[in-house]
């Protein structure tokens, strides 16, 4: 058994969705270990609220099991596991809307304080730190879906322009052109706080 | 030209491609030259620059949302139970010949006892479907040759027997038409001239 996890922890995503697809017990369970960190922070920042967060991640692997079939070995599987995640986080957002004006508005009901893995810093640089994190993740909560989804794909989840390009099917131009301005957007808010260090 | 070239580098989705090391090699080299002699794309730079650190910062920190400790094993074990998900042809024909395989079971299991039970019930309900059927059947037989007769009777008293009868029907249906052809163009040229 021990042996077992120690060889799934070797494999690549890709030798695990081979064997999963052949009905390897264990191969399945390996690769939901292995995003269920990232997947659940990333639909968490997409929805703001750490219950549906983890009900949507539930249904993100679930979903994934049943289309392992079809996965193509070509691309990254990362990127196609965001790119359910993402469709299915746009989805609640949409089923919600009324809850998402609610998430703009800064007053989510849910919210989890999300805790950092510890670093290296002093205690002082640490607080600073955390006071600066929670008025960014204040500000990418409040930026519209269409905004928001990219500001966490390209800085969160530190994927590429062409990586987000297959993760959300928008052209690359529209990328670009969105990112630059979702930081122009959240720079402007910054300002309108009154943080001009930024 | 170096003009036209300044307005073109200088565009602030480029400064940011540019940092996000999304430009390729030779239009990064390009904006490198720019950025020499254009101070405002060397001050939106810097700005922007700051700014994505501080995100890079803040947000590529994996943020630790608890997840139950055997979330892995309870999504497996759904993701594996949802049928509606099975997702071989052949895992399907398994399914099917395990399913005939536990029928076939369970009704050997049933016994010999409870074979005339199940022999009788299905006597009784293949009497009363054939009863429904033979009903339905007779309503169905007699409802048409009333028909046949009722359009006999009507035919004969309108088309008088002879070996012309025919022609004459197919006459008068032709003239019928005619006229409701003659009728329809009359009106339509009355409108016409009313409009006009």
């Amino acid at each position: 058994m021990i042996a077992s996890s120690i060889l799934w922890k070797e494999a690549t995503d890709r030798d695990l969705v081979a064997t999963a697809n052949t009905g390897v017990e264990g191969s399945f369970e390996e690769l939901v270990r292995r995003y269920q960190r990232p997947i659940s922070a990333y639909v968490y920042r997409m929805v703001g609220d750490y219950e549906a967060a983890l009900d949507l991640t539930q249904e993100i692997f679930i979903k994934v099991y049943g289309s392992l079939a079809r996965y193509r070995s070509e691309f990254k599987f990362s990127t196609w596991i965001y790119k359910i995640a993402h469709n299915s986080a746009v989805d609640h957002l949409r089923r919600n809307a009324g809850r998402e004006r609610s998430l703009s508005n800064g007053v989510e009901g849910d919210q989890y304080e999300l805790p950092i893995e510890s670093s290296s810093l002093s205690p002082e640089q640490e607080s600073e730190r955390k006071e600066r994190r929670l008025e960014i993740e204040s500000v990418v909560r409040s930026l519209p879906n269409a905004y928001r989804e990219l500001i966490v794909l390209r800085h969160s989840q530190d994927l590429t322009y062409e990586e987000i390009v297959e993760v959300t099917g928008l052209p690359l131009g529209t990328v670009k052109n969105r990112l630059f301005r979702a930081r122009e957007m959240m720079r402007q808010q910054f300002i309108g706080r009154g943080i001009t260090s930024m | 030209m170096l003009m036209d070239n300044v307005n073109h580098r200088c565009q602030p989705e480029e400064i940011a491609a540019y940092l996000d090391g999304e430009l390729d090699a030779s239009l990064a080299a390009d904006f490198e030259r720019h950025l020499l002699e254009c101070r405002m794309c060397t001050v939106e730079l810097k700005t922007q620059q700051r700014f994505i650190v501080e995100l890079d910062a803040s947000l590529s920190l994996t943020p630790d949302l608890p997840v139950p400790s055997n979330f892995a094993q309870i999504v497996t074990a759904y993701a594996e139970s949802d049928m509606r998900r099975v997702r071989k042809g052949d895992e399907r024909k398994r399914a099917l010949r395990f399913c005939l395989v536990l029928a076939i079971v369970s009704f050997a299991l049933l016994g010999a006892a409870a074979i005339r039970t199940v022999l009788f019930s299905g006597r009784t309900l293949a009497h009363q479907a054939l009863g429904i059927f033979g009903l339905l059947w007779t309503t169905l037989y007699d409802a048409a040759v009333g028909l046949t007769v009722i359009s006999r009777v009507i035919s004969g008293g309108l088309v008088p027997e002879s070996p012309f009868a025919g022609l004459a029907a197919l006459l008068l249906a032709l003239c019928v038409v005619l006229l409701s052809l003659l009728i329809s163009s009359y009106h339509r040229h009355h409108e016409m001239r009313l409009s006009e």
